[in-house]
This record gives structure tokens, C-alpha cells and sequence, in this order.
């Protein structure tokens, strides 16, 4: 199957194109070879009669014709390539023109008053136009004579002609099909080119900030354009609105929340009391957090635009070490500056965010960020150096409201967060150790 | 020190504003944006915590307009989207720290005496000059090996004058930061609290720890250990 417009038509026309030509050539040849025959006969005959106009019959039934009254001077030149002969009822040559200097050899005599056009042998090589004609001859005696008038002419000539005349009507043909054919491929371009525009702008769009397909398009394709356009503002409007929906959702509950955490702390409380109220707070709280982040994921989504990461990731790392000013921690961000990957920007902050305050947390200073993309995907790495994730099953640390370190409250959920975006982009993630010893958060999320 | 809440919900404000003060901290609260945008400007704040989902100018409003007033106190964000893209935007405006509800209060108060601390060069939460100890994050004060008992307005005395350590300040700025605006004010006060705090870090006044500058105001001897320098640049 050819995968594309301009060659599905190119082909289409290119074999109608043949089609057309060979079947015009074919035509116009026959036409052509039957006039010129026609021609030839007409030709033949009128020398024929005139041939008979002048003819006597001898009495032993021979047939005289005098060389000076010959109609073409043809006939009286030595092999001239213009013949005339007379065969009597058994075929045998009774008379020849001077020209004939050999035999002349008619396969099949018509019948008396019939004309027959054949191709016969000529004496010397090559071929004759030959028309006979058979006709009687009664002469004052009474005697019947059967005769048979035989003009020839050499074919090659014909030949010759015809030829030149296929040369040059195959040449004008195709020369007139492949510049049809080169018309063709401009009016296909011309024609395409909106279409080719629209791909241009589909891939422009990656870098564009409005995320719409601009300019005018042919009216074949504009509904197309504005259901395009509308369909990109309406994700990204609902996108944001679905965000703005679940900030507000969280911010009402919240807010109740935290005067409830705070009541937690009345003095006045029974210790029995108190520690419930903190623990199912805290449960609450995750499982708030973690499917109000899972909703916010946007995913993996068509035409999204390639973000630049390291401006993200530097974005992130000024925030945090004004969050880290206690413990100084350093934020080294070693993603190259021209690494684009098509994802969601809230995605991709929310899971950089929450490795790098992650590593901060858990790690002792200092925190590298690199990513690059391996095998189209892209490969993102978090390294602290602090003490490494425990080594009994870190991977639980992905699954949901799995704490590591019961001393931070309710933010265990970090890791299982991350893993959550990364899934909805249908990538993996791992978790290892850095060369100096600390953890290695490793995503991979597959960009094709 | 004198703090200031902005934040809509009246009753975590009022358990914000309460645990403040019992932590030593002159409050002031709202919960309205344009007030706190005001509050913010013209009180003499050393630390504000800010709801960023605020009616009116929003946290976020208040803090850029703060920072573009050429005001450096410390700010704490208090928010209820944990999205980084909220926090981020929080911080780049200018804030310093961000506490997402529902908080541990503990975590509430720590966050925003190290933020106090640091904006005073303090790296560490014990204060240090000469042989006098103040904890901030146990609210306790030593000499020498002896813990000292001092009164609520002793207290916030003398962690102004410790954090202020080397500088010389007024009875008038004392009186602006230990006491909240619509508070009775009578700067002698600041002259009784002074003499008592004398009599108990320094009973046989010997070390005179606390020197008056007539006319000018008191000053408490810096350390000559380091302080953390980023936070000094920063103040």
C-alpha cells in the first residue's frame, strides 16, 4: 500500500497516462498504416487500368504491351523497384515490365474481376506491395483468355515510411506523457501543499506556546483545522479547570483538616484520645493527597509540546534550597539545556518536585538531577547522598501510603506519588543506589 | 518578635495565633487580604505567615507586594494545594518557607523559628552570648549550667536583644516587637523588664551582660563565633 496522497495519485496517473498513450499511438498507427495502404492500393489500381488501357492481346493469347507506352517510366527501368507482370489462368508470367528482372511469384490468383493487395517475395530480396487483378480477355475469335494483372511495388519505401512515421508518433507521445506526468507532480504539489502546511504547523505546534494551528487553510481542510484547534483548547482548558477543581477540593478540606490536626494537640485531651485522632488524620491526608495528585496527572497526552527540563528542574532546585536553608542542602542540576521531552508541565514539576524534596529530605547536602534520552525514551535520575533507601524491599516504598520514615508525618507518600505519574505515562520507575552511596530514584518514560 | 497570621479560616487562625503566643511571639492576625496587605507593610513584623488561598489580594498578592516594598522579613506560606507548582510559586514571590495544612503544629512552630533565626544569622536554634543559653525550640534560658525562669514579656526581651546580639536597640523598637498593635504599650515597661532581667541573668552584676547606651537603647555583647553568613548578607 503506497503511503502517501501525492504518490497514490502520481501512480493513479501515471497508469492511466500509459493507458491513454499506448491506445492513442495504437490508434493513430492503424489509422495511419490503413490510409497509407489504401493509398497504396489506390495507386497500384490506377496503374493498373492504365496498364490495360494500353494492352493488346496477341492472337496466340499472348499479351503485348509496347515499353514506350508504359504510364510510369518506372516500369521500363531495370529493377526499379516498380513492376508489372501478366500471368496467365496456370500462374505462369506471360509478360513482365522491363523492370522485372527476375521472377515474380503471386501465391493466390483472384478470381476475374477481383483485386487482391498481398505482400509478396521480391526477385532480388525484400518485399513487394503486389495487387492483382484477374480479368478475361475474349478476343474477336472467340477465344476466352484468362489473365491475371499483377503490379508490384517495392515495400520498403512503405516500409521505410511507416517506420519514421512510428518513431516520431512514439516519441511525441512520450514525450508528451512524462511532461504531462511533470505537470502532474506541480499541480500535486500545489495542490498538497496546504496539507503539507498543516503537517508543518501540527509539528510546530510542539514549540508553540498557544498550542493552535494558525493561518488560513483550503476549505477542504479547514473544519478540520477548527476542530483541531478547539479540541487543543478544550484539553487544555479542562485540564486546567479539572487543577483548579481539585486545588479548590483540597483546599476546603484541608483547611478543616488542619484545625482538626491542631485540636489534636489540646493538652486537655486523654493521650488515648489524641494519638487516633493524629494517625487517622495522617491516613486521611495521604489518601487525600495521593488521589488528588493521581487525578491531577495529565499523562501521557497527543501534540504535547517538548518541555525544556533543566529550566524546570533549576526552577525547582531555587525553591528548595530556600525550603533546605537549615540543612544547605545543594541542588546540582546536570540536565543538558537543549533536552526537550513532550510532557505535561504540571507532570513533570509535580514528579521533579517531589524527587528532588525527597532526596533533600532523606539525603545528608547535596542532590544531583540529570536526565537523557536513551533509546526514545527518557531517562531521569534523582541522587542524594545520603544513607540509600533501607535495603529490605524499597520497592514498597512505590506502593501507596507505605512510609519509610515514620518521623516525617504524612509525607511518606512522595515515592508513591512520582511512581503514579510515571505510570500514566507508561514508564518505570527504580530505585537504586548513587555511586557515593545515597538513593537513586531512576525513571524512564518511554517518549515514542 | 512580633508575628503576623493572615489567614482566612477564623479558627486556624486562632489556634496559629495561641500556639504563637505561648511560643513568646506578639500576634497579629487577619483574615483578610487587603488588612494583611497593610499590616504587612506598616508593622514592624519579623515573621509572617501567609495563607496563599486567601479572598481578596491572595497570599501570593501580598507576598510579591512585600518584597517589592523592599521588606526582608522572613515569610511562611501556609497552604492547602501540596502541588509544587503552587509552592514554587509561592517561593519565587518571594516567600521562604511553605507549610501545607493540615500541619503538625510542632512543625509549624519549628519551621518559623528557624526561618526567625536565620534571618537574624543564627544557624543554630541555641543562642549564645557570653554564658547566657537561649533554646528557642524549647523556649529555655541557661546561664552557665542554671536554667533561669523568666516571665512571658522577660522572655521576648531578651530573645529580641539575643537575636539582635552586637546591636544596639531602641526602647521604641523593643516595645514594637514584643508587643502586638492594639496592645496597652508603656515603653518604662521596657525599663522594668530590662532591670529584672539584669537582676536574674546576672544577679551579683558582675558581668553586666545587657549595657545601656543612654538615649540611644541596650545592647546585648555579640559572640565572635560564627554566624551563618548567607543569612547576614541576606538581613
Amino acid at each position: 500500500m503506497i503511503n502517501s496522497l501525492r504518490a497514490r495519485l502520481l501512480a493513479a496517473t501515471a497508469v492511466l497516462l500509459l493507458a491513454f498513450t499506448v491506445l492513442t499511438g495504437l490508434a493513430l498507427q492503424t489509422a495511419v498504416r490503413e490510409r497509407a495502404d489504401q493509398a497504396e492500393h489506390d495507386r497500384l489500381q490506377g496503374l493498373s487500368y492504365a496498364l490495360l488501357g494500353s494492352a493488346d492481346i496477341t492472337d496466340a493469347g499472348g499479351f503485348n504491351l509496347a515499353p514506350r507506352v508504359l504510364p510510369e517510366s518506372d516500369l521500363t527501368r531495370p529493377d526499379s523497384g516498380l513492376y508489372a507482370a501478366v500471368l496467365d489462368s496456370q500462374g505462369r508470367m506471360i509478360w513482365h515490365s522491363p523492370s522485372l528482372l527476375g521472377d515474380i511469384d503471386v501465391p493466390d490468383l483472384p478470381a476475374v474481376g477481383q483485386w487482391q493487395q498481398m505482400r509478396i517475395p521480391a526477385p532480388g530480396g525484400g518485399e513487394l506491395i503486389s495487387l492483382s487483378f484477374g480479368f478475361r480477355w475474349v478476343t474477336e475469335q472467340g477465344d476466352d483468355y484468362r489473365y491475371t494483372l499483377v503490379v508490384a511495388e517495392n515495400a520498403q519505401a512503405f516500409v521505410k515510411q511507416m517506420t519514421r512515421f512510428r518513431s516520431v508518433l512514439w516519441t511525441l507521445l512520450s514525450v508528451s506523457a512524462i511532461s504531462l506526468l511533470i505537470v502532474e507532480l506541480l499541480i500535486l504539489r500545489w495542490g498538497l501543499a496546504p496539507l503539507r502546511r498543516l503537517a508543518r504547523n501540527l509539528a510546530d505546534l510542539e514549540s508553540d506556546r498557544d498550542r493552535r494551528l494558525e493561518g488560513h487553510y483550503p476549505d477542504e481542510i479547514q473544519p478540520l483545522v477548527s476542530n483541531l484547534n478547539t479540541m487543543l483548547a478544550n484539553d487544555q482548558a479542562r485540564l486546567t479547570r479539572y487543577r483548579n477543581a481539585l486545588g479548590d477540593l483540597a483546599h476546603s478540606l484541608k483547611t478543616p483538616m488542619a484545625i482538626l490536626r491542631g485540636m489534636a494537640e489540646d493538652k486537655s485531651l486523654a493521650a488515648e484520645t489524641r494519638d487516633p485522632l493524629r494517625s487517622q488524620l495522617a491516613r486521611m491526608n495521604d489518601i487525600l493527597d495521593y488521589q488528588l495528585q493521581k487525578a491531577a496527572a495529565a499523562g501521557k497526552r497527543t501534540l504535547a509540546r517538548p518541555l525544556a527540563l533543566r529550566p524546570i528542574a533549576e526552577r525547582l532546585g531555587r525553591a528548595l534550597t530556600k525550603v533546605y536553608a537549615e540543612q544547605a542542602t545543594t541542588f546540582d542540576i546536570a540536565i543538558d539545556t537543549r533536552l526537550r521531552a513532550p510532557l505535561d508541565e504540571g507532570d513533570i514539576t509535580e514528579l521533579l518536585g517531589t524527587l528532588m524534596d525527597n532526596a533533600a529530605k532523606y539525603g545528608r547536602d547535596h542532590v544531583t538531577v540529570d536526565a537523557r534520552i536513551i533509546d526514545r525514551a527518557l531517562e531521569l535520575w534523582v541522587d542524594d547522598n545520603g544513607a540509600g533507601f533501607a535495603d529490605s524491599a524499597p520497592h514498597r516504598l512505590l506502593e501507596r501510603g507505605v512510609r519509610a520514615d515514620s518521623n516525617h508525618e504524612g509525607q511518606g507518600l512522595g515515592l508513591a506519588v512520582a511512581a503514579e505519574i510515571v505510570r500514566s505515562y507508561n514508564g518505570t520507575i527504580e530505585l537504586g543506589r548513587a555511586d557515593n552511596g545515597g538513593a537513586r530514584v531512576i525513571v524512564r518514560i518511554p517518549l515514542s | 518578635m512580633r508575628a503576623l497570621v493572615i489567614e482566612d479560616d477564623v479558627e486556624l487562625r486562632e489556634q496559629v495565633c495561641e500556639r504563637l503566643r505561648n511560643e513568646g511571639y506578639a500576634v497579629d492576625s487577619t483574615g483578610e487580604g487587603e488588612e494583611g496587605l497593610f499590616y504587612a507593610k506598616e508593622y514592624p513584623i519579623d515573621i509572617a505567615i501567609v495563607d496563599l488561598g486567601l479572598p481578596g489580594p491572595t497570599g501570593l498578592d501580598i507576598i510579591t507586594e512585600v518584597r517589592e516594598a523592599g521588606l526582608d522579613y522572613p515569610i511562611l506560606i501556609l497552604t492547602a494545594r501540596s502541588r509544587w507548582q503552587d509552592k514554587v510559586e509561592g517561593l519565587e514571590a518571594g516567600a521562604d518557607d511553605y507549610v501545607v495544612k493540615p500541619f503538625q503544629p510542632e512543625e509549624l512552630s519549628a519551621r518559623i523559628q528557624a526561618l526567625v533565626r536565620r534571618s537574624r544569622g543564627w544557624a543554630q536554634p541555641r543562642l549564645e552570648s557570653g554564658d547566657i543559653v537561649l533554646d528557642t525550640s524549647r523556649q529555655e534560658v541557661f546561664v552557665g549550667e542554671d536554667s533561669i525562669d523568666l516571665t512571658a514579656y522577660e522572655y521576648r526581651v531578651l530573645e529580641y536583644l539575643m537575636l539582635h546580639a552586637g546591636e544596639v536597640i531602641s526602647k521604641t523598637a523593643l516595645t514594637e516587637h514584643i508587643y502586638e498593635e492594639n496592645a496597652e504599650r508603656d515603653s518604662n515597661v521596657i525599663e522594668v523588664f530590662v532591670r529584672r532581667l539584669r537582676a536574674k541573668l546576672d544577679p551579683d552584676g558582675t558581668r553586666k551582660p545587657i549595657e545601656t547606651l543612654r538615649g540611644r537603647g541596650y545592647r546585648l555583647a555579640r559572640d565572635d563565633r560564627p554566624r551563618n553568613a548567607a543569612a547576614v548578607e541576606r538581613s
